[in-house]
């Protein structure tokens, strides 16, 4: 093969890695690879998110402990982090900036950035939030204290 | 018609010379963290504005403009002696396209790297990606262009402001868009940045407008060919001409 036609493909490659990092499914697999833990937080933080924007709260709720779940009142959580009714926001977009464990790999907490309509007042916001995790009886679970970080 | 055997040995031939002078290759690669730098800077605490974007096109079409200008006028003598012994335009040309869409996938790589790390775009990753590389690609076609009607690299380098700044001066950021009239809101149509500009605005975050999109891609798609056609027709015009 032609050294140019390599360099092309080469640079392709990259491009295609980088991007494919860059990309929500990348970085899953990624971090999959290198800590199940890691990856099951993702994947439940992302689910969760995917719940609220569809306003199925009772799965939202579904991450907590059993003992959590009837406390969960998520759409009391929504008006507080957002400061608005949950029939009052579309989640536009959402994403996950960093996944973290402690030293101990018993708590870990998920950084998220979401895009936000906010349809009383027509404003588009971007705020971030950060989701908590303790692992309980081998088995990962959100904690009610996530919070929002700025705006 | 198209000769596949000249255009993989000019392809290798003109690969083997950029890689040959790497001063000027490593000026052409670094000139995107050079652009880039001022541009995180001044909007490093800002949120994305459509200036942004605008910059974001605007630099690509730069670019590409800048690194192919030259490319064709420099070896002028050397293509009209290869005519003789029957060098095919279609080839030639189609060889400077690879290599400078090369160089522009790196450019753009680096450039879209450091903007994304450092600022909070609000685009769609690849999309952005890709609106960047046709932005690049309508100004490195009419780079090549220029590089050929303009008969001297010299000539070519000093048309580079002319196709820059009627970008600006025909944008919306000059004067608002309701001030364009008559030839002027022709000539804006013809301005490769105003469509790289307007596929980033339709590729934000959660607010992708697909029609309007691919709209904006395909016109600078179709930039490309007509001023690659220019081009060839130029290339085909001097081969009959020696």
């Amino acid at each position: 093969m032609k050294k140019s036609t390599v360099a092309f493909i080469l640079v392709v490659l990259v491009l295609a890695g980088y991007f494919a990092y860059d990309a929500e499914w990348g970085r899953s697999f990624f971090s999959g690879l290198f800590s199940e833990d890691l990856k099951i937080m993702r994947e439940n933080s992302l689910a969760f998110m995917e719940d609220i924007k569809f306003k199925d709260f009772k799965n939202a709720a579904s991450y907590h402990h059993p003992d959590d779940q009837k406390k969960a009142d998520i759409p009391h959580l929504i008006q507080r982090l957002f400061k608005i009714k949950p029939e009052l926001l579309d989640i536009m977009e959402y994403e996950i900036l960093d996944t973290s464990l402690d030293s101990t790999q018993k708590r870990g907490r998920v950084k998220l950035k979401a895009k936000v309509h906010l349809l009383n007042s027509d404003k588009i916001e971007s705020p971030e939030m950060i989701l908590y995790y303790h692992k309980k009886e081998d088995k990962w679970y959100m904690e009610l204290e996530s919070s929002l970080r700025g705006r | 018609m198209f000769n596949k055997h000249q255009y993989s040995i000019l392809s290798e031939r003109y690969f083997e010379c950029l890689l040959g002078d790497f001063t000027a290759l490593s000026w052409m690669i670094g000139l995107a963290p050079l652009v880039s730098a001022p541009i995180v800077l001044r909007w490093q605490s800002f949120q994305p504005t459509d200036t942004l974007y605008f910059v974001f096109a605007l630099s690509t079409v730069f670019f590409g403009c800048i690194n192919a200008c030259g490319e064709i006028s420099k070896e002028a003598a050397i293509y009209k002696r290869e005519r003789l012994f029957g060098l095919n335009s279609g080839a030639y040309l189609a060889s400077k396209i690879k290599i400078l869409s090369l160089l522009g996938l790196v450019q753009i790589g680096i450039f879209y790297f450091i903007i994304e790390r450092y600022l909070n775009t609000d685009l769609v990753p690849v999309l952005t990606f890709n609106t960047l590389f046709w932005s690049y690609f309508a100004g490195m076609s009419i780079g090549l262009m220029f590089s050929r009607w303009c008969g001297t690299t010299l000539k070519a380098l000093i048309s580079v402001p002319l196709v820059i700044i009627p970008q600006i001066v025909f944008s919306k950021f000059v004067l608002p868009q309701n001030t364009l009239k008559g030839a002027a809101l022709k000539i804006e149509k013809l301005m490769v940045a105003k469509w790289g500009f307007e596929a980033l605005q339709h590729c934000k975050k959660g607010q992708i407008v697909w029609g309007d999109y691919l709209f904006s891609i395909t016109i600078l798609i179709g930039l490309s060919i007509i001023f690659l056609f220019l081009t060839l027709f130029h290339l085909w015009f001097a081969g009959e001409d020696t």
